[in-house]
């Protein structure tokens, strides 16, 4: 359902903002009609970029009294379509609300408006030996926000946890326009409001301010890189580390089609292009006992086979090795004119034959698969190059996304693991929770946005999906799978 | 880079709003050197360009007028060498003045330009000093020839010195960067296969312009269909990456009796589009009383961008102005780049900041410094 919007509420916003800051145009409002992933497009009918939650406030009073969808935009760089305007209406860019506007040093907290790129944060606060811990790969230049909205994870969350480990207070602007204020710096009195808020995928209202952790910065740092013969044996190599009781920072795994092209790029890493895997590990903390732990991880990957064992010399040679991986997604573009990345949890000791079978699903609807993943904590990144514009293409890639999804489902894993649900996968709910299940959620998201305004569309499945999904019911959560 | 492509897929409008938007990109390439995935931006960029001049999308005047001075002008050395002699009387005679008295703002971009000094004609062979190493040609650049010839000058007695015969093809036109960057591919077209078949007898193609050295190299995407174009764009070499690749006498004296602060500001055609990066500071190193001096992000577009200075005056000055926050607090005497556009635009920098430096091509520097060995 599409609104047509009033020119009264133009000119309104025109009104309330800078000029510049309201956009109607086709070709500026064009590029908000998908985020990362660009498979799903709906073009929305303006863009506005406020600059203060009493901005947002104003502008979400308006789309409320003219009964207009809206949805917040961060940096678009989600993968999920979470912040595609599905019905049209109003997106609310927060990107011009990027300031980082108190630091309390001795109690190690930010506050931040959340437009504020991730990486920023970092930046900001490294003189005072502090950093911003979570670290989605796309850093750089996605928004906090962003992150607070999918509960951002990264490649070192397996050791301190995804963002919602990371915030701890929210000025939140309701669907209706009011003003709240969640949370704090001791708050644990009550329902964890802001624990609920954060992976909502922007379906609550839209966060304009947070306050978040800081960590002190690692004493010491290492990072190793090992290549190994088979990606079965590099994955096994990471369970008997896992069960070592070693707690890396990061355990990431990258196969040979994702070294290739990240070689063949401005971001070369170093990788040797002849291995069936790369693995890539980070050990952080105190620098007593760093060695120690070096050498077990390297008995571990001899015993499975390691063709060599690297370890990073300096903090340069450390950088070089985490910019190729982190710009893993990116350098896919050398493929192919879109790229569709899978994200999909299982359990860490199925990997193996889980990526076997992710090859088979592949071959099978004649498309090339590239894999790179948080192998710490089983969260697959299947990542399918193709082109958006062959129709027949599109349809065998999203096919083979659904496929990929049964089969973690089936082996005991979840559908996503850390890129949200959006409307990509609002269809694939149904593969883990029942009706009572999504019935229980959307009450739940009724309670804040209780007219459907707020990025309608998104999380839970549409009326035609749903069929769909209930005659795939053969394929429900496997006993223990982790819902 | 969305846009453009919405617009191929036939998904949006080439409209007017957005024609003007496409010429805001500085097309600097800038991205290109970070970009994981190696879009082409600017090729992407020449080509959104010409659709525009296919479907006549601009202002007349300003259509026009690019015609005319790109099209019909610069593509032909006769006419170029004629519109130069009329610019320097005009100069002369005070057209400058005149111009600022009747638009204050033609006057502010017409004082980008250098004075006109009528050219000095270059040889088209110089004789390498000692036994020749290899036979080289120089691509001369149109405009370039006409208003930076001490740079050619110099470019071919520091290859003379270092060995090698130099050839001028007196059959070479303009490069077509300025053609192809502002949407008149056609004469791009034209001038590149003219070029080709003007060097194809030699073993290397010098260029001391960085962004005739880009258009150059990229011969090979530009005429697929043309067989010489591939082994032409892989004979280009930009001057400092040449004498670095080859070895070059590190010259026995300072061009200056004083010590020099020199900062490096590398063109963006030369660091991003060429991939020439560490060659010329590298030049600049072996000359005596040069100190290279650091500063932040010498890879970052001073603005200058071609035409860019001209038609985005107010934005291009705003580039500049970033940049020289940089450079200055850096003091320099020198500061060295490679490029014709850049050079101007960072002579209007200075001038603006009241800084004592001089801008030089570090070939250019070189030279003074053989040349001081006497
Ligand atoms: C190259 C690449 C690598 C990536 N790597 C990772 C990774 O390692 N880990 C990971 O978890 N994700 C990763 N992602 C996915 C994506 O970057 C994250 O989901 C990120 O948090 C999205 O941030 P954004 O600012 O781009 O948000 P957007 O894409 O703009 O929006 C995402 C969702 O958040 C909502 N939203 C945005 N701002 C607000 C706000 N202020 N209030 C309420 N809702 C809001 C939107 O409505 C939308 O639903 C990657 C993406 C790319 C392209
Ligand atoms: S860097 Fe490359 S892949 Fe990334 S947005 Fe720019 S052009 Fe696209």
């Amino acid at each position: 359902m599409r609104h047509e919007l009033d020119a009264s509420l133009i000119a309104k916003l025109k009104r309330g903002l800078p000029p510049e800051s309201v956009l109607v145009d086709p070709h500026h409002v064009l590029v908000y009609e998908c985020d990362g992933s660009t498979a799903f497009k709906s073009s929305p009918d303006a863009v506005v970029l406020p600059r203060s939650t009493d901005e947002v406030a104003a502008v979400v009073r308006l789309c409320s009294e003219y009964g207009v969808p809206f949805v917040a935009r961060g940096a678009g760089t989600g993968l999920s379509g979470g912040a595609t305007p599905s019905e049209g209406g109003l997106v609310i860019s927060l990107a011009s609300m990027n300031q980082i506007l108190e630091l309390d040093l001795s109690n190690r907290l930010a506050l931040c408006q959340t437009g504020v790129v991730n990486l920023e944060i970092s930046r900001h606060v490294a003189r005072h030996g502090l950093y911003f811990a979570p670290d989605p790969s796309s850093q750089s230049s996605c928004t906090l926000g962003g992150n607070i909205a999918e509960n951002s994870g990264g490649p070192h969350c397996f050791k301190y946890g995804a963002t919602t480990s990371h915030v701890l207070g929210l000025t939140v602007v309701l669907p209706d326009g009011e003003v709240v204020h969640l949370g704090g710096p001791r708050d644990s009195v009550g329902y964890d409001l802001v624990g609920l808020f954060v992976g909502s995928e922007g379906t609550f209202g839209i966060a304009t301010e947070a306050l978040v952790r800081l960590m002190p910065t690692p004493e010491a740092v290492k990072t190793l890189l090992a290549p190994f013969r088979s990606m079965e044996a590099a994955c096994e190599a990471v369970s008997d580390i896992v069960a070592l009781g070693i707690v890396p920072a990061a355990l990431e795994m990258l196969d040979q089609p994702t070294i290739q092209v990240i070689e063949a790029g401005v971001n070369a890493a170093g990788y040797p292009v002849d291995a069936a895997a790369v693995l890539l590990v980070e050990l952080d903390g105190a620098a007593h006992g760093m060695d120690r732990m070096e050498e077990e991880i390297r008995q571990q990957c001899d015993k499975h086979g390691a063709v060599s064992f690297m370890v990073a010399r300096d903090a340069q040679a450390r950088a070089r090795l985490w910019l190729g991986r982190k710009a893993a997604f990116g350098a896919m573009g050398r493929l192919s004119t879109d790229l569709y990345v899978q994200d999909g949890v299982v359990p860490r000791s199925r990997l193996p034959e889980v990526l076997v079978k992710v090859g088979e699903i592949a071959e099978r609807y004649r498309i090339k698969v590239a894999n790179v993943f948080h192998a710490g904590d089983g969260n697959l990144h299947p990542c399918i190059p193709y082109d958006g514009r062959d129709a027949d293409e599109c349809r065998r890639v999203l096919e083979a996304g659904r496929e990929i999804l049964e089969l973690c489902v089936a082996v005991g894993g979840t559908i996503s693991g850390e890129h949200g649900i959006g409307t990509e996968k609002s269809d694939h709910m149904g593969l883990l929770f029942s009706e009572i299940d999504l019935d229980l959620m959307r009450s739940l998201r009724d309670v804040w946005n209780p007219r459907g305004l707020c990025n309608p569309g998104k999380l839970f499945p549409t009326s035609s999906g749903c069929g769909e999904a209930a005659s795939l019911g053969s394929v429900a959560a496997a006993p223990g799978a982790w819902i | 880079m969305y846009n453009v492509r919405a617009v191929l897929e036939g998904r949006l409008a080439l409209t007017e709003g957005l024609a003007s938007e496409f010429y805001d990109c500085l097309a600097c390439r800038g991205c290109e050197s970070v970009c994981p995935a190696g879009v082409p931006v600017g090729n992407i960029m020449e080509q959104a360009r010409g659709l525009i001049t296919e479907a006549k999308n601009e202002g007349t005047l300003l259509r026009w007028a690019k015609r005319f001075l790109l099209s019909g002008v610069l593509a032909h050395p006769r006419r170029l060498a004629l519109f130069m002699t009329f610019a320097r009387w005009g100069d002369a005679l005070g057209l400058r003045r005149l111009v600022s008295a009747i638009s204050p703002a033609l006057g502010e971009r017409a004082a980008l330009l250098p004075a006109i000094t009528p050219r000095t004609v270059l040889a088209d062979r110089f004789e390498p000093d000692g036994k020749p190493r290899k036979r080289v040609a120089l691509f001369a650049g149109c405009i370039a020839s006409h208003l930076f010839s001490e740079v050619n000058e110099a470019t071919a007695r520091v290859l003379q010195r270092n060995g090698y015969e130099v050839v001028v093809p007196k059959e070479q036109v303009c490069c077509g960067a300025l053609h192809l960057h502002n949407g008149l591919p056609d004469t791009g077209r034209e001038l590149a296969a003219k070029n080709i078949e003007a060097f194809k007898d030699v073993d290397a193609i010098v260029v001391n312009a960085a962004g005739c050295g880009a258009a150059l190299s990229e011969y090979g995407e530009l005429l697929e269909s043309n067989p010489g174009a591939k082994s032409f764009a892989e004979r280009v070499v930009d001057i400092s990456a040449f004498l670095v690749r080859e070895g070059f006498e590190a010259p026995a004296a300072s061009p200056s009796t004083k010590p020099m602060r020199v900062a490096y500001d590398a063109p963006c055609h030369l660091f991003h589009a060429q991939r020439v990066k560490d060659e010329p500071r590298e030049l600049l190193s072996k000359i005596p009383g040069v100190e290279l001096v650091d500063y932040r992000e010498p890879e970052r577009c001073c603005g200058s961008a071609g035409i860019y200075n001209v038609t985005h005056y107010d934005m291009s000055m705003e580039v500049l102005e970033r940049k020289m926050k940089d450079i200055v607090p850096a003091r320099p005497d020198i500061i060295a780049t490679g490029n014709p556009g850049c050079h101007l635009q960072l002579s209007e920098g200075v001038r603006r900041s009241l800084l004592k430096a001089e801008v030089v091509h570090p070939v250019v520097l070189l030279d003074r410094a053989y040349r001081s060995e006497r």
